[in-house]
């Protein structure tokens, strides 16, 4: 195997942006879905892109069936409005 | 230059006490009282505000209008959304700073010549992360009551 002195530095310089761009999205997305942003962002950084399909899979999976009550489509036990149809599902 | 903008900061603090004070929902008190006898801008705003009412008052406009209660919280709606989104902005910022900051610290790291430590631990967390997934979906369930 070759000594990372021998990888063209442009890949780092690409590398670095892209986990950069990553965290910020992981971490705006975490703060909008009421998630822990800090710890999710930061989490983000730390990998590419491995650690954006777990969080991907542990924040948009849904395991247990929950039907919204006004639009009947399946969303989060702890969600307080209904992403799809926007009601108030649960108490803040 | 400084100084400028700070008294027009000041001038705008007492001009809009004076719209309350105008309105019956404030008191006067001796420093504004002084102020506008001695500064022009706001002796000018006061006399403004006075023509302006005379002008209103022309219009047969009734003396208690209906508030629509809708309107109220769905200002205070937007007021709150724009808020949310204001410290969001902020605290994207500061993450963005602090992002910069560990990843030009780990760029510093490869620069000094343990790339390959970097990169093994790369490829280490691509093959370790997914074996967290059990664990964190386990958390996510206990989270939402299940």
């Amino acid at each position: 195997m070759h000594e990372l002195s021998e990888v063209p530095v442009y890949l780092w310089f690409i590398l670095v942006p892209i986990l950069l761009i990553q965290g910020l999205w992981i971490f705006q997305d975490a703060a909008k879905r009421g998630e822990h942003k800090w710890l999710w962002g930061i989490f983000g950084l730390l990998n590419v892109p491995s650690n954006l399909l777990i969080y991907l899979i542990v924040t948009r999976v849904i395991l247990k069936p929950n039907p919204c009550q006004y639009c009947g489509k399946n969303i989060r036990g702890n969600y307080t409005y209904c992403p799809h149809c926007g009601e108030k599902v649960g108490e803040a | 230059m400084l100084k400028n903008q700070k008294n027009h900061k000041n001038h705008k603090k007492i001009q809009e006490e004076m719209i309350d004070i105008f309105y019956g929902e404030k008191e006067w008190s001796e420093e504004l009282k002084n102020h506008l006898d001695t500064c022009r801008e706001c002796g000018v705003f006061w006399q403004e505000l006075h023509a302006l009412h005379d002008k209103l008052s022309c219009f047969d406009l009734p003396q208690e209008m209906e508030i629509d209660d809708r309107l109220i919280s769905s200002a205070f709606k937007k007021a709150d959304l724009f808020k949310k989104k204001r410290a969001n902005f902020k605290e994207s910022i500061l993450f963005l700073g602090t992002a910069t900051l560990l990843l030009g610290a780990e760029s510093w790291f490869i620069y000094l010549g343990n790339g390959m430590l970097i990169l093994k631990g790369q490829i280490l967390m691509t093959v370790l992360v997914p074996f967290a997934l059990p664990f964190l979906l386990k958390l996510r369930l206990a989270k939402e009551g299940y």
